[in-house]
Parts: C-alpha cells; structure tokens; sequence
C-alpha cells in the first residue's frame, strides 16, 4: 500500500473552521486571499448566499443530530435480528444463526453474535429494532430500489428525502456541511434547491502538490477556473460546481483525512466511515445529517461468513461512533438509524439469500425507547417473502422528528412516526 | 463538427491516450487517415496480458504489474476503437476483480470480451454466462437443482440484457433454473456443465419454453427490449447523453436486423456522434489520466499510478457495484476533483523536461496548449484569464502546466 508523504506543499489545517462556520468565521481570518476566493466560490456555486451576514459562526451544540448508516446489497434483517421461531430454523437450514451463538434479548428474537459490541445499547433500553419495513411495489432491483428508499416514496424522483428536508431548513444554500454523505448515498441528500457535501472516499482527502510544487498557488487557480460555477453545457457545470465544492470539503477533512486510526479502519467500511463521522460531530461543525453509505451486504453466496464480518464492522464502527462522542462530551442527541434496498428472501438458497422485501432495521439513541416494533412477519410469507407492514415513510418520519422537522412537508403526506423517540 | 473536430473528437472520447498523443500527425494526414487510423486500424486486437503468467490469487503486488500492463495497453493502443468496446462491455457486465479474487480468471475474462466483443450480442452474452469470472462474481457456480440462486439470472435480466419492466420475478427464476449445473474446471481455465446439478425442468421464460444455456440465450436476446436495452446503454456511453426514443427505435432495430451485431450498433451511434449527436462528458478518471500522461509523455511508477487513479475513484477492474463504474456526478464531485488535483500536480512533476506542452506551458502560450491536448475550442476565458493572472503559472513551468491538467477544460470532452 502506498502511503502519502506529508508535504509542506499541503494547505494549512484550521481554514476550514472558518469556513464551515458561516462567513462571520472567515471575515474574522482577515484578508486571506485564498479562503476569500473558497468562500465567494461556494457563494457563486450556490443561488441563495447572503453576503451581508455578521451572525455568530453556527454552531452545533446542543442540537440534534442524525445518522443514516445505508447497507448496500439488500442486508439479510432476519440473521440479522434472528426470530426465536422454530420456522426459521425451517426456512434457514443451511445459514441459520446457530442458537446458542445468539445475543438475547429477552423480547423474542437473539441478535447475531457480531452484534456483540452494541448489545449493551439494547441492554440500556436505547435500541429499537423495526420489522417488516418497505415501500409500496417493492422492488428486487438494487438499483430501483435504492433509488426508491433514497427518494423515500415509491417512485424515482430527481431529489432524496434527506434532500428535501434539506430544502425546508433555515440555513439551506448558505451551509454545505448541514448534510454530510460519506461513501456514497448522494441522491439521498439531494434537494430541489439545496446541496451538501457528499465525500465518496474521505481517506488522503487533502489537496496535496507533488514536492516542489505551491498547492495553496494551485488550489488559488483552480479556483479561479470555476468561478464563476457555470458553464455552457451540463458536463462543464458540473465540474466548475464540483470544483469550489471540493475545496470546501477539503477544509473539512483536511483535519481527519491523515487520521491513521481512521485510515487502519479502511476509507470505504462503516468502522472507517463512522469514525469520520465521530471526527466531524467532535469538530462541532454546523452538521445536522450524516449520511453513512456502505456496500457487501448482497449476500447470495457464502453469507454466515461475510454476513458476520459485515456486522461486525457495523456494530463496531456503531459502538465506537457513540463512545467516542461521550467521550468527547459531545452535547448533541444523536440517532442513528439504518437503512437497506431491500430484504431478502425468507428462505435460504443453499449458500446465502437471493433477493427479497420487507426488512428490520434498527435504530439507536439516548432518546430511543428501546424494544421491538412491528411483526417479523415470518408467519405470513407471500411468496415465501416476509410481508411489507410499516412503510419506509414511517421509518424516516421518526427519523425527522428527532430532528425537529415536519414530516409530512418532507415525505407528502401524513405518515406517523413510530413513537420511537 | 469540422474535420479537426471530428479527429480531435475521436482521440479525447474513444481512446485512452493514443489518439492524443498522435494528434498532430493524424490532423497533418487528414480526416480520412485520421478515421482509419482510429477507427478502423489494420491491427488485430492483442492481449494487455500476451505471454504473461497472471497467477490465479489477487495479492496487491501482482494486482498493480496486471492492471498497469492493462493501462499501458491502453495508452499505447493501435486498436482504440476495440479497446473503447472492450471498455464499454467491462462497464457493463462489471465483473470485480477483487471479488473473484483471481487476476488469472478477471484477465481471461477481459480478453473474452476483447474476443467476441465486436461481433454478435449473443455468443457474446452465451460466453459470459459460463465465463468462470462471471460463474464466480454471480454465483452462478453455486446455482444448482434444489439450491437455485437467483443473483446471476437477474442481473442478467435487468442489467444486461433487458433492463427493468421487460421482465417479472417468473422470468428471473426461470433464467436461473435454466442455468443450474454450470460451474467452473478446478483450473479456472473455463466452465463445466454437471447434468446432475441441473434442473431440466422447462420454464416459461419471456414467453418461451427454455430448460438449458441456449434456450435462456435465445429466449433473451429475441426479446424486442435486447436491443434497445443495449442501445441506449452503449448510445450513452458513445454520445455521452441519453439518445431521443426515436432515435433509439431506430438504431434498435438496425442493430436487431443484423442479428444484434455490436460493430452495426457502434457504427451508428458513431455516425450520429460525428454529425454533432455527442454532448460533452466529464472524463472518467482512467481516461483522463491516460491521456494526461498521453500529452505529457509523463512516465509514473505503476504504484503511483494506481494509488493516483484509486484517489480519484476509479480503478479499472473494480467497478464499485454490479451497475459498473459511477456518473459523471461522482467524476465531478469532491472525490474526484481532489484526486485530479493531485494527478496532475504528479504528471506535470514527472513531465520530461524537453516535452513541447511542457515548453509552451513555460512560454504561456496556450492557444498552442490547447491544440496540444485537442481541446480544438481552447480554454475558456476564466480558465485562460486564472492561467494568465497567476503569478504560479509565471514563476513555475511546470506549475502552468499542472494548472492546464487539472483545469475543467480538460476533464470535459
């Protein structure tokens, strides 16, 4: 493996306080040319920058915070959260989580024992585990039905739910950082108006010149390339927006980008993916929403051993995420919550689980009122697929309430939260 | 398009460097030599991977000498327009080198996609099913009578061949039960049929009766939505913009009355891309690079290679997912532009002292900057106005020519 070697050509850390902060950070910087041409960058990027502000740099404290951890692949919920029935040892025959390996619970199902390192927050009544989730015409397409659960309503629509209740917040369009996507997961976060910062590979994320090179000279041209952000055909647009954008998120990252326990972790695990999160919550930046997007989980061959290294890394990277916030005193109410395409079938295929429907998620947090929701479905197959009770809306209703957002405005419609919070 | 454009047009979209590379020469010999040049050389084909020992493991060492003797091939190429297809079929069945976990079967596997890619659409998609890269990736070796495993048969359904609302969940099991026996020799050296492992049990597919590998091909590629299916994908790769459904009808039925003939279906979406049909595209961070090492004849270590390219978010054989590599949204967004920054900070580091786009980066002469990397419209005036105020770009040559790499007119063709 390569390694970088720390340049003196890298740009300096700290700029991107002042930048994250809101604009009252980077006029308190005083005339520095290059965070001056970042900040009118992002401001030319985005339609509704107010250039006359003087409040106070935004500040997370205190506010409640969200994260989404996606499981790309369609997670197999039922060895996830594995039913003390005696059909799932019908319909499992060949992967079934062996019973004395499971975690108890005491409410009628036993977490896969790679769960083991969040056990203790079910313990403390502050998880909640929901069955039989999904949207309306379900379908067994990754790709559709990624779409469809990033979108949060059944049919494909050029903006995600996360994205939406971006375009309702107060600071939309003047703070990038409100919405933060690590790993992938932009459609998501994506709204009519507003954008956020989606880092596909937040490892090595500095704007670094080769030896003998001024990066802060390049970075000051390259900027200058994009701006304004426009150009005369799409291709061209995207990349002069992409282009303050990156520079932005640089600032961000910059600080944790060369974290080697972050980087032993791996730059596309949830454990590598978490641990940034925990490092942004600490920097006590402007975020809201932190959308956590991870792949592996379409386990049709060889599951009972990928499937436990996956949950792992999850449970893991979840456990740590929340120790090292309380560890840091970190006054913000955190949820986090997961998501996935799909489910899979309820019966195994000799090796793993091809692709399936409604599925269980969890959720956890200090305001979490822990416990099972909804029925697993196991005695009420269709088509040997765990039957759709509580609509995707209701999931992430939940999840805006604990942000304090209304929920019917984001996802159309009336869709009650599950009184988890 | 005028005949520079056309010739310019061709190196930047359709090859990794090559064409880039020769572009003076081919726009001195005119746009007839230049097309044949390009597009139909007298060259066979070869391997990336002619005469090597790949072993069948995936160890990191070996991983950087496969994929960079792969990057070398395709910088060097004297058959672009067969590598671009090969390209183009490597996105689309996006087999992941990492996940068969053996650079012995993942080179064979595009070496039969460089084999059969030009030809017809069904020997191709009938090797696929039964290649050992795709028996592994999809499962499809485990796919057995009592043990049916759906993920290759529906792929093959949505992605490959149809594309969703052609096909129901039916149709997805009745591809797979066609499919059961098919695994691969203990060699990896190909595939192998155990009528004991298979179901021969006749399912209805796409409206027909199949109960083995030919009839599921045929069943498949007969459907009216294949060659649409494949039209629009390969029309979105060419022109870099999704083509009007009309147009799409009939280029699908061209393609379709030749008995799903990939080089009929290429040439047409080449005609319309050379009548003006192509929007611009965000480069894809492979080809961007290639042809940055292409216009700067800048050598890097095979190691820094890689690490450049992982950076920016594309390393070839390993597509991210099933659906092939990301959008022009990822190229343009955070991940990639940092790396680019990077890259050509690298490249233009590693430039030979003596190279011409070097010397008239020095000499801020970018009108001949811009013939040089066939950007045949120039640089836009922000672009030429940031280039021309920096006081970097004075100081520093190879500065200025970083600055010209990483710059938007660059990642865009």
């Amino acid at each position: 493996m390569m390694t970088t070697t720390p340049s003196p050509s890298s740009l300096p850390r700290r700029r991107f306080l002042h930048l994250a902060s809101g604009t009252a950070g980077a006029l308190a910087l005083g005339a520095c040319s290059w965070n001056d041409a970042v900040r009118e960058s992002v401001a030319a990027s985005t339609t509704t920058v107010p250039t006359t502000t003087t409040a106070a740099p935004l500040r997370a404290t205190g506010r409640p915070l969200l994260v989404v951890v996606n499981l790309g692949g369609g997670n197999d919920g039922l060895n996830t959260f594995v039913p003390e029935e005696g059909r799932y040892r019908d319909l499992r025959p060949a992967i079934g989580v062996a019973e004395e390996e499971l975690l108890d619970t005491g409410a009628g199902l036993g977490l896969h024992p790679a769960l083991e390192p969040i056990h203790h927050h079910w313990a403390a009544g502050q998880m909640a585990i929901v069955h039989g989730l999904g949207l309306p015409d379900q379908t067994r397409s990754h790709f559709t039905a990624t779409d469809v659960w990033f979108a949060g309503q059944p049919d494909i629509i050029p903006n995600g739910w996360l994205g939406r209740w971006l375009d309702l917040h107060p600071l939309a369009g003047t703070d990038p950082l409100l919405a933060v996507a690590l790993g992938g997961g932009r459609s998501a976060v994506t709204g009519d108006t507003a954008s956020s910062t989606v880092i596909a590979r937040p490892d090595q994320f500095l704007l670094q010149a080769t030896p003998g090179m001024n990066a802060d000279a390049l970075a000051d041209v390259l900027l200058e390339t994009a701006a304004p952000a426009t150009g005369d055909t799409d291709a061209m647009r995207l990349v002069r927006q992409g282009i303050p954008r990156a520079v932005n998120a640089v600032q961000i990252l910059d600080e944790i980008g060369d974290d080697a326990a972050v980087a032993s972790l791996g730059a596309d695990s949830a454990s590598g993916l978490l641990a940034v999160a925990s490092r942004i919550v600490q920097l006590n930046l402007s975020t809201e929403v932190i959308m956590v997007d991870v792949g592996g989980y379409d386990t049709h061959a060889n599951q009972v051993d990928t499937h436990a290294e996956l949950l792992s890394d999850l449970a893991i990277g979840i456990d740590s995420f929340f120790t090292e916030l309380t560890e840091a005193q970190v006054d913000r109410d955190v949820l986090l919550m997961t998501t996935s395409e799909f489910g899979r079938r309820a019966q195994d295929n000799g090796s793993g689980t091809d692709h399936g429907t409604a599925n269980s998620h969890l959720l956890i947090g200090s305001s979490v009122a822990g416990g099972r929701y909804g029925s697993n479905g196991l005695d009420n197959l269709i088509d040997g697929d765990l039957p759709i009770d509580i609509d995707t809306r209701s999931h992430y209703a939940t999840a805006l309430h604990h942000l304090g957002a209304e929920a019917g405005e984001v996802l159309s419609g009336p869709w009650e939260d599950l009184g988890i919070i | 398009m005028d005949d520079t454009e056309q010739i310019a047009w061709i190196a930047r979209r359709l090859t990794f460097g090559s064409g880039l590379a020769a572009l003076p020469e081919l726009v001195a010999n005119g746009r007839d030599a230049a097309l044949e040049t390009l597009l139909a050389p007298a060259d066979e084909p070869t391997s990336p991977w002619a005469g090597e020992d790949i072993p069948d493991d995936i160890t990191l060492d070996d991983s950087i000498l496969t994929i960079n003797a792969w990057l070398d091939h395709l910088a060097g190429s004297s058959t672009p327009l067969s590598d671009w297809t090969t390209w183009f079929w490597h996105d689309h069945f996006a087999v992941s080198a990492p996940q068969i976990r053996s650079l012995f079967v993942f080179t064979r596997h595009i070496d039969l996609l460089t084999e059969l890619g030009g030809d017809g659409f069904a020997p191709l998609l009938r090797a696929v099913t039964i290649d050992p890269a795709m028996l592994i990736f999809l499962d499809g070796r485990r796919n057995r009578v009592g043990a049916v495993n759906e993920n290759y048969g529906r792929e093959l359904l949505e992605l490959y061949a149809l594309g969703v609302g052609n096909y129901g969940e039916a149709d997805v099991r009745a591809a797979a039960v066609a499919l059961t026996g098919w695994t691969l020799t203990t060699e990896l050296d190909g595939s192998r049929f155990v009528s004991r492992r298979h179901d021969d049990t006749p399912q209805q597919l796409l409206g027909s009766t199949v109960n083995d590998l030919d009839s599921m091909i045929d069943a498949v590629t007969n459907h009216p939505a294949c060659a649409e299916h494949l039209t629009r994908h390969m029309a979105e790769a060419m022109l870099g913009t999704a083509l009007p459904e009309d147009d799409v009808r009939t280029v699908a039925d061209r393609f379709r009355a030749s008995a799903l003939n990939v080089a009929v279906l290429r040439n047409d979406l080449l005609d319309l891309a050379l009548a003006g049909a192509a929007e611009p595209v965000v480069l894809p961070p492979v080809q961007w690079f290639l042809q940055a090492e292409a216009v700067t004849a800048a050598e890097i270590e095979p190691r820094q290679r890689l690490f450049a390219l992982r950076q920016m978010g594309q390393v070839p054989g390993v597509p991210p997912n099933v659906g092939g590599y990301p959008d022009a949204l990822t190229w343009a967004g955070p991940s990639t532009t940092v790396g680019r920054f990077r890259a050509a900070s690298l490249i233009a580091g590693r430039t030979s002292d003596d190279a011409e786009l070097l010397d008239r980066a020095r000499r801020r002469d970018w009108t001949a900057v811009a013939e040089l990397t066939g950007r045949t419209g120039g640089f836009s005036a922000e672009t030429l106005r940031a280039l021309d105020d920096a006081n970097t770009t004075r100081r520093n040559g190879r500065e200025a020519l970083a600055a010209v790499l990483m710059s938007p007119e660059l990642a865009v063709a």
